[in-house]
């Protein structure tokens, strides 16, 4: 698969998943079902969705431990907390 | 008359699309019945017969449930509409419709703190989009008590923030907080929380005494039966599931805080461990809102001169992760469900924003009408048609069907397999509507002595002709028994060894079996 296939053509665990979601349509919406789930346009747009919070998921961090931004949350929370209150008091 | 009650017409519209949505097919989507809605349902239901839950406790403070001892103001709120329309799951999930509603005519009311402008569309937008984002719609059709909790939460924070410009309201805050705590686990953390946080930065020592030491009054006066429960076991049961030991802990803690900060949670795809509570190809709001609440997110936590709404908002977002980080190894949306006011509160503020940015009226409305288009197209997709079918499994598809078999044969013994599913047995109590008094009277009374200090809970059981347990060898050789399974009980090679014919089976809609009923030829 070049690049741009990768967007819009599945793979064979997505092509079962996508049988399993065609099947769950009543037959009366059989053409809306071919629309919702085997049209280019529409595995395109899911793909780059997928690729695009792929890329900004932060859970693949959590997999250590002791990471280092795991203590930068908790210093960022903690500088927000002081901030509340520091404006706060001046107010 | 119109235009001055345009916005009450507009938001009662609204109010209209919305339990529409929430009460359509809501007999049979999802397609069935999960057993913490079956057990909060029949215990409503025995409440109403016997004044007692279904292990014979006369009106409990905390439900045992299957070990859980969830507070009970569910369970004795969903009795009236349970009178009203009988045990079925459109009774069982009716409260959540209209908590689901409540809440939203609240979001709107706290979104009107954080605008200056007089300017009501981009409020009214916010609410018609927050009614139909995935987690509110799943939510409002559940028939337990998260939806209850959270709009208490919501009611108890819109007064708290009125109670600045009129410290009166502090009293109705204080009583909408204490009732949450006697709604469900998470609002027992969060609540407390909440009313500290707020009284340090509302500096509420300041507000006039009597209504201070009014509010304190009304919060300890209806606690008084959760001092009670704090001396029992039954009260620190959901705490076992934090580790004990310290680097185990930090790593939960880890694991769960990159998990909620991560967008892909909230727009991309749900990790939560259990199925029953995501939707298929869906997350908790639609991928395209990642941008307006990320406008309103960076708007609130950039602003330079913060108001103390603002601040509010900061530290109830903060506050609103405890409960979620807490939750052990694995992800529950359901602990973090009081996100979704900071969430509103932001998505409001990003649609703001967009709204003043593009000038255009025309270019506007096209883009809102195809994002709700689209957004709509995807929500009846993934909740109305992928939803009951490929997850009819997680939601107990069939027991219904399982029920009505046994009730056209009442001279026949039933041993159920609970192997997989150890709770099933309230799915027969439920749809069979048993007699909760003689339920009572088939258990005994070992269930309901030291209620809430033996935390023991039902899994195996017999009553009337039914029989809930492993299946063992032994079940098989009496010809009165007729064996209820699923397609694991036994193997296809062993049903001829054993002697067994197939007489029933009930499938999934995907064709599967759901349960298989054998008897000896």
């Amino acid at each position: 698969m070049n690049f741009i296939d990768s967007f819009i053509k599945l793979n064979e665990m997505e092509t079962v998943h996508q049988i399993e979601r065609m099947h769950a349509y009543p037959s009366r919406f059989y053409r809306l079902a071919n629309i919702l789930e085997k049209r280019p346009e529409f595995i395109f747009v899911h793909k780059i969705e997928n690729s695009f919070f792929n890329f900004f998921d932060t859970s693949r961090f959590s997999y250590k431990p002791n990471n280092l931004l795991f203590l930068i949350f908790f210093i960022f929370l903690l500088l927000i907390f002081n901030k509340i209150f520091r404006d706060q008091k001046k107010s | 008359v119109i235009k001055k009650n345009l916005e009450l017409i507009i938001l009662g519209l609204i109010l209209i699309f919305a339990g529409l949505l929430y009460c359509f097919k809501l007999n049979n989507v999802p397609s069935g019945v999960y057993v913490d809605e079956a057990v909060a349902a029949y215990d409503s239901y025995s409440l109403v017969n016997t004044g007692a839950d279904h292990f014979g406790q006369k009106f409990p403070i905390a439900f045992r449930f299957f070990g859980a001892y969830t507070p009970g103001l569910f369970v004795y709120i969903n009795t009236l509409p349970l009178k009203i329309f009988g045990l079925n799951n459109f009774s069982i999930r009716f409260v959540s419709v209209i908590s689901s509603l409540v809440q939203l005519i609240f979001l709107y009311l706290i979104t009107k703190f954080f605008t200056k402008d007089k300017l009501k569309h981009s409020r009214l937008l916010t609410i018609f989009l927050i009614s139909f984002i995935p987690w509110v719609v799943f939510n409002s059709r559940l028939g337990y008590e998260v939806t209850l909790a959270q709009t208490l939460i919501t009611v108890a924070v819109y007064f708290l923030l009125s109670s600045i410009k009129n410290p009166k309201f502090l009293l109705i805050s204080s009583l909408f907080f204490s009732l949450s705590v006697y709604t469900a686990h998470t609002q027992k953390i969060l609540a407390p929380l909440i009313i500290i946080f707020s009284f340090f930065l509302l500096k509420i020592w300041r507000y006039p005494k009597k209504i201070v030491l009014f509010s304190f009054l009304i919060l300890l006066i209806t606690q008084i039966p959760n001092f009670y429960l704090v001396t029992t076991n039954s009260f620190w049961v959901k705490t076992s599931s934090i580790n004990k030991n310290y680097s185990s802990l930090l790593s939960d803690i880890n694991y769960q805080l990159f998990q909620t900060i991560s967008p892909k949670t909230w727009f991309n795809q749900s990790p939560d461990i259990d199925i029953q509570h995501q939707i298929p190809e869906i997350s908790l709001f639609y991928s395209w809102m990642f941008l307006p609440i990320l406008i309103g997110f960076i708007k609130v936590f950039f602003q330079k001169k913060k108001s103390i709404e603002i601040k509010f908002i900061i530290g109830f977002l903060l506050i609103s992760l405890v409960p979620g980080i807490l939750s052990g190894r694995f992800m529950s949306t359901q602990r973090l469900i009081s996100l979704l006011i900071p969430f509103s509160i932001f998505l409001f503020l990003g649609i703001d924003q967009i709204i003043k940015f593009i000038k255009n009226k025309l270019i506007l409305i096209l883009l809102f009408v195809s994002l709700i288009f689209y957004s709509l197209v995807m929500l009846w997709r993934s909740y109305f048609i992928l939803l009951p079918n490929l997850y009819a499994s997680n939601w107990n598809y069939g027991a219904d069907q399982a029920t009505q078999y046994i009730q056209s044969n009442p001279d026949k013994h039933f041993v159920i397999d609970n192997t997989r599913n150890p709770r099933q047995y309230i799915l027969f109590l439920y749809y069979l509507k048993y007699n909760p008094q003689k339920f009572h009277q088939e258990i005994g009374d070992y269930w309901s002595k030291d209620y809430y200090q033996n935390t023991k809970y039902i899994s195996n059981i017999s009553f009337s002709n039914l029989e809930f347990k492993p299946i063992s060898d032994d079940d098989f050789k009496n010809i009165n028994n007729i064996i209820i399974g699923d397609d694991l009980t036994i193997n296809n090679s062993d049903i001829d060894n054993k002697g067994l014919k197939i007489i029933n089976e009930i499938k999934f809609p995907n064709q599967k079996p759901a349960y298989i009923f054998y008897q000896k030829k």
